[in-house]
């Protein structure tokens, strides 16, 4: 007979032809090829290093890959392209149930897989497939009688029908087992629902092979249905990583999945009207609604958590604004209790009360040194305090920085003699003159970074430079540029963050100095921020000094 | 510590896949490039599918014409 004379398609792809009889079977196939391929490639991209990702990935792929070699026994007019794609499904069918065993056995002994016994005895039931597999006991020869167009199976498949079944009987035992043994109710269900799947896509399977050689008369159209037994398993796996995570795949991810589900029903619009479409489409529809329905439990219950969130943090700004309030009442009145004390002890040493004994004297002196140091420090946390709230006000003047660098230095000088700290200035050629509150940029940004480069400097040198910056920074105008440098114990990284936030410690800078609130940068980036300036700090690391630069408008 | 059966495992893994490949590699050697199997045309010589699975699955026997 020539097989010219039964007027078969040439196929494009292997798949696209006119021999297969009913756009149905594009899409028993198409349907289960994709999502199996999407969900393979999701699972492996969330987690390629997971031995289940990475078993379920080789599943899909398997699946996918029959899928398509089965398409091309039905649309394919080659009989040599049928006989090797029939003969090379034989070996992937049975991967497909020797991966979802071990996918069951590391679900089910949680991670560990089979022993090498077990191993042995599943690679055992390949040996006969693979040295059989290219012979006649696989597919005893091809079929045109009547233009049959297929291959005639031989005993090497109903060995593997055979082999299919006790791996069923195999994966059924092990997830009895494991499920009995596992204690965590979490991850008995999620193996339950697994193995569900796993066994209702493999019988689904193995039922169709068994169904068309006994019951219906070889008859290979009924193949088809036995392919709707994986979106079955898709079902149960994104039931699966939506209430277990059991493959770590995200929300967003589950979500996709269910786009996919949807577009295949959609795809069911572009059939011809046939009645087991219609079947199809109510299965698939009930498929959707069982992924919506889950989706739409997990969605609210985030609306529910985001609420919560929302309230609390409507909460805790309260209780915040009512801790502020009261840490600003506290302050001011400590600030009085100190602001009396400071009068009283400067009146003895400055003579008010007459000659007092040395030891009084002495301890009038210390004690005014630690009142005011406590002013300063109440001072810090209530401006601090006033600039989060908006309540500052600058008194706007036109002052000389240059005065006041050189009035703040003279002042500080005797802190870094005591130290044995060189301080040098050096002050560039030009006008220094700009408009802001001068009192607060003395006291708070040049009194506090020349300070703080004696306080955490043991010993070298403090420079202190005053230049006009050609910088970019503030634009196209000249600016004014302070920098403090010092060769003290420098800012790592870590530290470099929080420099300038609230409180903001550094976290060895406590050793230095003790006496440190972390509020002095804080309070020196808002004040140069308000009159339109930037500061920054830069430091190679921990023990190789830092450098401080402040950069204001010129007038 | 130390689990010899994980490169054993391993060892028979690569064996498996190899194995695997030789397998469709004959296979596609002998159905397409040598095309030796048997072309059936005349409806008296096929050969009625095999099935020995019948009677250990307690099906009875459909396949046969007579």
């Amino acid at each position: 007979m020539d097989p010219l004379s039964c007027g078969w398609d040439t196929a494009r792809f292997l798949i696209f032809s006119g021999n297969v009889f009913a756009p149905l079977i594009y899409y028993s196939h198409l349907g289960p090829l994709l999502v199996s391929a999407l969900i393979g490639i999701v699972v492996l991209i969330n987690d390629p290093r997971a031995l289940v990702n990475r078993a379920l990935f080789v599943l899909t792929a398997a699946f996918s890959v029959w899928v398509y070699f089965d398409l091309v026994l039905w649309a394919s007019e080659k009989s040599e392209y049928i006989m090797f794609f029939w003969s090379a499904m034989l070996p992937i069918e049975l991967l497909i149930y020797a991966i979802c065993w071990y996918l069951i056995v590391l679900l089910a002994r949680q991670g560990k897989g089979p022993a090498s016994r077990e191993w042995l005895i599943a690679g055992a039931t390949f040996v006969p497939v693979f040295l059989f597999a290219h012979t006649s006991l696989n597919l005893l020869g091809y079929d045109l009688t009547d233009c049959d167009r297929e291959a005639i199976e031989g005993p090497l498949w109903q060995y593997v029908y055979l082999v299919e079944l006790l791996f069923i009987a195999w994966i059924v035992g092990i997830a009895t087992k494991g499920y009995r043994q596992i204690s965590e109710p979490r991850v008995r269900n999620q193996l339950l629902l697994i193995s569900s799947g796993i066994v209702a896509f493999l019988f689904a399977f193995s039922a169709g092979n068994i169904l068309i050689s006994y019951f219906l008369e070889v008859d290979w159209s009924y193949e088809q249905y036995k392919l709707f037994g994986m979106p079955i398993l898709v079902a149960f796996i994104t039931y699966s990583a939506i209430r277990f995570k059991t493959f770590n795949l995200k929300v967003i991810t589950s979500q996709a999945l269910v786009v996919a589900v949807s577009v295949l029903v959609f795809s069911l619009l572009f059939l011809r009207t046939i009645e087991n479409v219609r079947i199809i489409a109510v299965l698939t529809v009930g498929f959707v609604a069982i992924l919506g329905y889950i989706l739409i439990k997990n969605v609210k219950k985030e609306i529910e958590q985001r609420e919560l969130i929302e309230k609390q943090e409507k909460e805790l700004e309260v209780v915040n604004k009512q801790q502020e309030n009261l840490l600003h009442f506290i302050s001011h009145e400590v600030k009085g209790y100190l602001t009396e004390s400071q009068a009283g002890f400067a009146s003895i040493v400055e003579g008010d009360f007459g000659a007092v004994p040395d030891k009084v004297m002495e301890m009038s002196k210390s004690a005014l040194a630690s009142v005011r140091r406590g002013v300063r420090t109440v001072m810090e946390i209530l401006d601090s305090s006033n600039l989060k709230k908006g309540t500052v006000s600058y008194k706007k003047q036109t002052f000389d920085l240059k005065e006041t660098v050189l009035r703040m230095v003279e002042h500080l000088k005797r802190g870094a003699e005591e130290k044995h700290l060189a301080l040098n200035v050096s002050i560039g050629d030009g006008n220094y003159t700009m408009e802001g509150d001068e009192e607060k940029i003395r006291q708070h940004v040049v009194r506090n970074l020349v300070d703080n480069a004696i306080k955490y400097t043991p010993h070298g040198t403090v420079k202190i430079s005053l230049t006009h910056s050609p910088s970019t920074n503030l634009g196209a105008q000249k600016s004014i540029r302070f920098s403090v440098q010092d060769s003290g114990v420098g800012i790592t990284d870590e530290d470099k963050i929080k420099l300038f936030t609230e409180g903001g410690h550094g976290k060895d800078s406590i050793k230095t100095n003790v006496h440190s609130t972390g509020y002095g940068l804080f309070i020196a980036k808002q004040i140069v921020e308000a009159h339109g300036g930037t500061i920054r700090a830069e430091s190679d690391g921990a023990g190789r000094g830092s450098r401080f630069i402040v950069e204001f408008p010129n007038k | 510590m130390h689990h010899p059966s994980h490169i054993s495992q391993k060892f028979l893994v690569e064996l498996f896949a190899i194995a695997f490949l030789a397998c469709l590699l004959l296979v596609w050697y002998t159905t397409i490039v040598k095309k030796d199997y048997f072309l059936f045309t005349d409806p008296e010589t096929v050969p009625a599918p095999t099935d020995f699975l019948a009677p250990i699955l307690g099906f009875s026997e459909n396949t046969d014409q007579e």
